[in-house]
């Protein structure tokens, strides 16, 4: 293997190249033919990256330094290049590989999982979604927060009014997990439609799988989000400040000693303080205001033991708050009302890379969950404890595989108690007469559930034939009451190069849930509910028809089993005729296809095209009719596009066409003498209708200032900048004669700064 | 609602429904009536206790399903029916029961058998129904839905009520649900539980009291006939008192775990008064005694005398309701007084 002539000098000598946290190259063979999944890494194992199909590699979070890059692909001779990192852009390198006259074959042309795969890399699954910080901070419409990014990617619905949920191939929010650094997180957006939870200047990249994915992952059923945190700069200190209408936040990273970096970040909202400087000013005190507060943090220490072993630790946390003062009309709380929704975690880990191709990585967490409301007499307050394990293990014991095995354990302890103006409703009460009753009453409930799970994947691929297949079991239980439930998931995943550019894939899995912990309540739900199920096929092509442009197509096909449900049965039991409350007898399917074009032609430009074809139906027992699932859509097609002007500028624009999501249509109304109200009738055919195309195009521009010490970026960002009318919800008359639709945001600004220092 | 329905409802709803109020405009006033409206069907008696047997013995309702064994009394429905477009129009009805389920229509086939109760015809004031079903009509009810029969059997007679064509109208019909419900009256207590009340069944609750702010005039419920005069485009500003619940009630409960025994719950009553106005404008549809929030202090209605002296005399409707089917309806004159203060 030998290098370029530019912009390195020959192979082993250090030649000065500006650099900061990262290394960025190709790989391509003396006919100039990119050379696919080859391990590009640091020489003690900590930094490593795999080439994908343009022979591309991006290796992140190094440190500055002398770095000793070690180059292996099969076929090719291995190579050893040292390069100094100092402050500045980060470096390009480009290299030839030269052949090995001894191996049989060379290099393979694609890679055995994701398609626009940048940064160190795991077995993930077979269709992996990557978006790096740097492109999802100028996303216009997501006011700037990389998380919202995630939306327009191929497989996720359209939320109503920007709602933070993750729906995934027709599955609803609690179906898909969302994780910090393998860790599974409670929320990702503050008050579910707010800004996420994690600093913008705090990620590192975004890995969306929306299906088959890796037997690491588990109990989900849907999809998977994997947030990737940054490590501090190991140079020098830096920092940020952001601010826009809505909160302020403070970004600092940098070196302590010559092996330990941090970085840390926090936020706070101040629309608090608006709403309420906003009131006064217009003379009305008095009103009754909704109060929502939040916060967020994150701190990682990162520490180098040796060349073999680091530890790094990750705290972080988020807080959403809210209250309601002033008098709501009389009908509401005296007093008012407040509520909190926070959850804290302390992540640890120990990557060692113990030679011969195998690392291991042990990362424990601790956490607690804290749910609490008041109003008057009325008070919740649940608090969850939770603790984690993850150990994965990778080795490498022949050429043509890779072994990755691990433990994932995660306990919860919930405990919950309230003050409520109402009854369990453990009697077949009169219909629609709800519980209230005068004396709060007292409930209070604790469940330990915990979830321990082992996995094991192989990643074969037979030198010079292009296949790699991915087989992987997952052995998972969740306990409650003493009680283990099995979840035994066995996944295989294939991916067959076939020529240079195009590479065709395949997968099914199985993939199971444990139901939520108030559905498996002994009181309030049914503890001896089972897992909830998924059988997931996909057969997808990848197509690199330009170095520079990437190309997924997938088709899917989703079948649900097993899932909760609500019932009237009653069972006798030794205790007597006992409610079974909710049962396993739910069923769901979804299939689709989708597409996604990736172009990235300089670094001036960026931008995608994706386009999802789904349909996605339930119904809630054997015998009942299927239904579509709520915020569905036929199509939805979203194109992004940002350019970098002169005088440090930048544009870009997202479009995004929506069909309407499925609606109830009524064809009149009974009226109940008990209620003394109407009640919508269903027509025979289900009544499915659907709302009118939505429809929304968003502009965001950037201007960046360059000062001695601060960088300074203001930005605009204006969603809906056509001010559509969108519709979100139907509306009736209270005899259902006639509908109307509630429309979705209109045109809506957002102002934002970012100090940087340098 | 499904699976993934219900989790995203729960996420999206309490968000919606805050921009709900941006909405467009539509009729969200059910207390005013200007055309062909049922407004209430209640039962006399809303209640029925039956006797029965159950598996756990005859003086026990915690084991299931029962067994009734004696025909029950005869329950009458009578309706509130008016169009005041057509004071003299002519009506028909049909009435048939079934068990209500969960939909709560007769024609949902898993609601068990339909029963034809009545058909009739004449004048609104003539809307009434008799229902009176048979110990063996209710065991095939129980035997369709017996996971909803504990305790309770709750059955629904559905009347299809329509107003017959006039020169100036078409015809127009409405289904009406009311539900009627047969109770077990025997429950055993728990080990350690005190003894249930003495059963009552359920009565038709009456008592309201509308005082108005300042002087205002005061409509008694239990006065007959209720009139109240108010000036053109006066507001009436009115504290309303209600009356008339049952004493505390015991209903059958299920284990609360599957290492207890079944036992019973004691509940007491809601109270709701709902109104309706020919002309005019109530402020709110329906008040009641208790909120989320617990006993409400004092209850508030207003409603606004028509400005046009020709709407006079006005017809109010009040009909005041408990929480597990009783009802009571009173109409009201509103007539005129002197000119708006």
């Amino acid at each position: 293997m030998e290098a370029p002539p530019a912009p390195s000098a020959a192979p082993g000598v250090a030649p000065v190249v500006p650099a900061a946290t990262a290394i960025r190259g190709r790989l391509l063979t003396p006919a100039g033919v990119p050379v696919v999944d080859a391990r590009v890494a640091t020489d003690d194992g900590i930094y490593e990256t795999w080439s994908v199909l343009d022979g591309s590699f991006a290796l992140e979070g190094v440190p500055p330094g002398e770095i000793h890059l070690v180059v292996e692909a099969a076929g090719f001779q291995p190579l050893t290049y040292v390069v100094t990192l100092l402050p500045g852009m980060a470096p390009e390198l480009a290299f030839t590989l030269t052949p090995d006259p001894k191996a049989k074959g060379r290099g393979r042309k694609a890679g055995n999982d994701g398609l626009t795969v940048k940064g160190k890399r795991k077995p993930t699954g077979l269709t992996r979604y990557t978006l790096e910080r740097e492109i999802l901070r100028q996303v216009p419409g997501t006011f700037g927060d990389p998380l919202r990014a995630v939306q327009n990617l191929p497989g996720i619905n359209r939320a109503p009014y920007g709602l933070g949920v993750l729906l995934i191939r027709g599955t609803g929010p609690n179906d898909s997990s969302t994780f910090i650094d393998g860790h599974e997180i409670p929320l990702l957006y503050h008050f579910f439609a707010g800004p996420s939870v994690l600093a913008p200047d705090m990620l590192a990249r975004i890995d969306y799988l929306p299906g088959n994915f890796s037997a690491r992952y588990g109990r989900a059923i849907g999809g998977v989000l994997d947030v990737q945190t940054r490590r501090g700069d190991s140079d020098h200190w830096t920092g940020s400040f952001d601010l826009d209408f809505f909160d302020a936040g403070l970004f600092a990273q940098g070196p302590v000693g010559e092996d330990t970096n941090i970085a840390v970040a926090g936020r706070r909202s101040y629309i608090d303080a608006v709403l309420r400087g906003a009131t006064a000013a217009a003379g009305a005190e008095d009103t009754a205001l909704l109060l929502p507060v939040y916060y967020d943090y994150q701190a990682r220490v990162d520490h180098r033991l040796s060349n073999r072993h680091k530890l790094s630790a990750l705290f972080f946390g988020s807080e959403d708050h809210f209250s309601l003062v002033g008098d709501p009309g009389g009908n509401g709380p005296q007093g008012g009302a407040s509520g909190r929704l926070g959850f804290h975690r302390a992540k640890f880990d120990w990557d060692a890379n113990l030679g011969g191709g195998t690392t291991l990585n042990v990362s424990p967490v601790v956490g607690v969950d804290v749910s609490t409301a008041e109003a008057e007499d009325i008070t919740v307050d649940a608090l969850v404890w939770e603790y984690a394990l993850r150990a994965d293990l990778s080795l490498r014991p022949l050429e043509t595989l890779t072994l990755r095995t691990g433990l994932d354990v995660l306990g919860r302890y919930a405990e919950f108690s309230a003050s409520l103006p109402f009854r369990i409703p453990n009697y077949r009460g009169f219909p629609g007469a709800g519980f209230l009753d005068n004396e709060p009453q007292s409930i209070s409930r604790s469940l330990p559930v915990q979830n321990i799970a082992l996995y094991v994947e192989g990643v074969w691929s037979p030198e010079d034939t292009g296949f790699s297949l991915t087989p992987g079991l997952r052995a998972d239980t969740f306990t409650i009451h003493g009680d283990p439930r099995p979840m035994i998931d066995p996944r295989l995943n294939a991916r067959q190069a076939l020529t240079d550019t195009v590479a065709l894939k395949g997968g099914i899995g199985r993939f199971s849930q444990q139901p939520t912990e108030f559905r498996l309540d002994d009181e309030l739900g049914n503890p001896e509910l089972d897992p909830e199920w998924a059988m997931q096929y996909a057969l997808g092509l990848e197509v690199e028809p330009e170095p520079d442009t990437t190309l997924s197509a997938e088709v899917y096909y989703t079948r649900r089993y097993d899932l909760v449900e609500r019932t009237d049965e009653i069972v006798v039991t030794d205790a007597g005729p006992t409610p079974t409350r909710f049962a396993n007898i739910g069923e769901g399917r979804s299939f689709g296809f989708e597409v996604m074009l990736r172009r990235q032609t300089t670094s001036r430009t960026n931008g995608w095209i994706s386009y999802s074809l789904s349909r996605a139906e339930e119904k809630e027992a054997p015998d009942a009719p299927w239904q579509r699932v709520f915020a569905n859509q036929t199509h939805h097609l979203v194109a992004v596009w940002q350019i970098k002007l002169p005088s440090n500028i930048s544009v870009g624009t997202r479009l995004q066409l929506v069909s309407g999501n499925p609606v109830q249509r009524y064809t009149g109304a009974t009226y109940s003498a008990d209620r003394l109200q109407y009640e919508p009738v269903i027509p025979p055919d289900d009544g499915e209708s659907k709302q009118a195309l939505f429809h929304q195009v968003d502009i965001r521009v950037d201007k960046t200032w360059q000062g001695p010490v601060f960088e300074t970026t203001a930005y605009l960002d204006l969603i809906n900048i056509e001010n559509a009318w969108n519709p979100e919800f139907l509306r009736y008359d209270y005899r259902f004669r006639e509908s109307a639709t509630v429309r979705g945001f209109p045109i809506l600004p957002s102002l934002g700064v970012q100090v940087v220092l340098k | 609602m499904t699976h993934a329905r219900r989790r995203l409802a729960s996420v999206v709803l309490p968000s919606g429904a805050l921009l709900v109020a941006c909405g467009a405009d539509l009729d969200d006033r059910p207390q005013d009536v200007s055309d062909f409206r049922v407004l209430a069907v209640c039962a006399d008696t809303p209640e029925v206790f039956l006797q029965a047997v159950s598996p756990a013995g005859p003086a026990s309702v915690n084991g299931w399903p029962y067994t009734v064994t004696a025909t029950p009394p005869p329950v009458t429905l009578t309706g509130l029916v008016l169009d005041p477009r057509a004071p003299a129009a002519e009506y028909t009805w049909r009435a048939r029961a079934c068990h209500g389920g969960a939909s709560g229509l007769c024609d949902d086939p898993d609601n068990g058998p339909v029963v034809e109760l009545a058909t009739g015809r004449g004048p609104a004031a003539a809307l009434a129904v008799t229902f009176a079903p048979t110990a063996d009509q209710l065991n095939a009810w129980i035997a369709s839905r017996p996971e909803l029969s504990y305790g309770s059997l709750f059955l629904q007679v559905e009347i299809d009520v329509e107003r017959a064509a006039t020169p100036e109208l078409p015809a127009e019909s409405l289904l009406v649900n009311k539900i009627v419900t047969y109770t077990y009256p025997a429950i055993t207590p728990a080990e350690g539980q005190d003894p249930p009340p003495p059963p009552l069944p359920n009565t038709n609750p009456l008592g309201f009291t509308l005082t108005g702010r300042d002087e205002g005039p005061v409509l008694d419920g239990t006065a007959m006939p209720l009139t109240v005069r108010l000036a053109p485009g006066q507001r009436w500003d009115t504290v309303v008192t209600l009356t008339g619940d049952d004493p505390p009630y015991a209903v059958a409960r299920f284990p609360e775990s599957r290492s207890e025994k079944p036992g019973y719950e004691i509940l007491e009553e809601r109270l709701f008064l709902t109104f309706f106005s020919t002309a005019g404008e109530w402020a709110q549809s329906t008040v009641t005694n208790r909120n989320v929030f617990g006993e409400i202090d004092e209850i508030e209605a207003t409603y606004t005398a028509p400005t046009a002296p020709a709407d006079f005399p006005v017809t109010l409707y009040f009909v005041q309701s408990d929480d597990r089917g009783g009802c009571t309806v009173r109409p009201a004159t509103v007539e005129r007084a002197g000119p708006a203060p």
